[in-house]
């Protein structure tokens, strides 16, 4: 029977009952004092509950947990930076190199009959060395070493940028 | 000065106003940190999981597509943080369903509560912090934090039947310990 009471009022308390058991408990209320009692306590136990207390979370939470969002943005930031600079670098010296080395090779006289191991060596590579010095030497490496520069240039243009906006941002704070 | 949505400020987040994710811990930082005080018991605990829950919570912003309520995946976020820390230090707890058809034995601590509380409204707000954890959680969801049984269900990941059972249970519960401790002659 008490479980039944309880039910009865927690339906209730969630507004779920029908207007029959709506009867039943005003009729309830009026001759079973042990359901009284129960429906009083329930009801009481209800509209107090609303009263726990929230425990306030400490003052510098706000600050704490918005300055480690921010440090990992300034990780991620750093990262990107350094990572486009040491690639930009990389990329500009290998072409230097490159086109330096093929450059040089390309203008060598090589000797016709030698027991040099080194010249017997150079006498053998130099058509491959004559070949890639007349690509360097080309309107289209050309061409096509331009475009690289320009996207190296444009790289570093955006290098700085996001950086400068980080610095922006770090500044709005 | 119009106070802006929960929404909108997700939007102004995303589009790269980081600032404005200050808003959202502000509005929801003291009842988060009541709700894993209460499943951590400890407030140095619930403080690191509030820390850890805002910044999943700022990680997944971009997956918040709005089918529920902020506050309902917030506090899912801290839910599952706080359960994790739980589990991790190997307390006692109530995992699954488990926890809605078991006893609970109280004995002791409403010893405890019952002889430090002045009156019968203290021992009542005191004892919910006894109870066990998902029992008082989802009286804090209900009562503290306004969610209905429906988000409360998807909070907890329990189905909607078994949260009502829940919520019915803790209700059931303290009113009994009130009764036990003749506080319903106050009450009457």
């Amino acid at each position: 029977m008490k479980a039944k009471y309880d039910d009865l009022i927690n339906r209730f308390i969630d507004n779920e009952v029908t207007t029959n058991e709506l009867n039943e408990i005003d009729n309830l209320l009026l001759e079973n004092e042990e359901f009284k009692v129960n429906f009083k306590t329930h009801k009481y136990v209800h509209e107090n509950l609303y009263d726990l207390p929230i425990y306030s979370a400490p003052e510098t939470v706000t600050e704490n947990i918005m300055s480690k969002i921010l440090s990992k943005i300034t990780v991620k930031y750093k990262k990107s930076y350094f990572f486009r600079v040491i690639v930009t670098s990389i990329l500009l010296m290998i072409i230097t190199s490159l086109f330096l080395f093929f450059s040089y090779l390309g203008k060598l006289d090589f000797v016709q009959q030698t027991s040099n191991p080194v010249e017997v060596v150079s006498n053998y590579t130099k058509p491959f060395f004559i070949y890639m010095y007349k690509i360097f030497a080309s309107e289209v490496f050309r061409t096509v070493s331009g475009i690289a520069g320009f996207v190296i240039l444009l790289s570093f243009y955006f290098t700085f940028n996001s950086f400068k906006n980080f610095k922006d941002k770090l500044k709005q704070f | 000065m119009k106070k802006l949505t929960d929404i909108e400020i997700i939007e102004s987040v995303i589009k790269g106003n980081v600032n404005d994710f200050t808003l959202l811990i502000d509005r929801y930082k003291h009842k988060a940190f009541s709700l894993l005080v209460n499943i951590l018991k400890n407030k140095m605990d619930a403080e690191e999981a509030l820390q850890d829950s805002f910044i999943k919570a700022y990680n997944s912003l971009n997956t918040f597509r709005g089918d529920s309520q902020f506050s309902t995946w917030f506090y899912k976020i801290v839910f599952n943080t706080g359960m994790t820390i739980v589990s991790a230090q190997k307390r006692k707890i109530e995992l699954g369903m488990n926890s809605v058809d078991e006893m609970f034995d109280l004995k002791d601590e409403d010893n405890e509560v019952y002889s430090v509380s002045e009156n019968k409204k203290m021992y009542l707000l005191k004892i919910v912090d006894k109870l066990p954890i998902k029992n008082s959680l989802v009286v804090i969801l209900f009562y503290i934090d306004n969610l209905s049984l429906k988000e409360i269900s998807e909070v907890m990941d329990l189905s909607l039947v078994n949260t009502k059972v829940l919520l019915h249970r803790s209700r059931n519960l303290l009113k009994d310990l009130l009764i036990q401790h003749n506080y319903q002659e106050e009450i009457l």
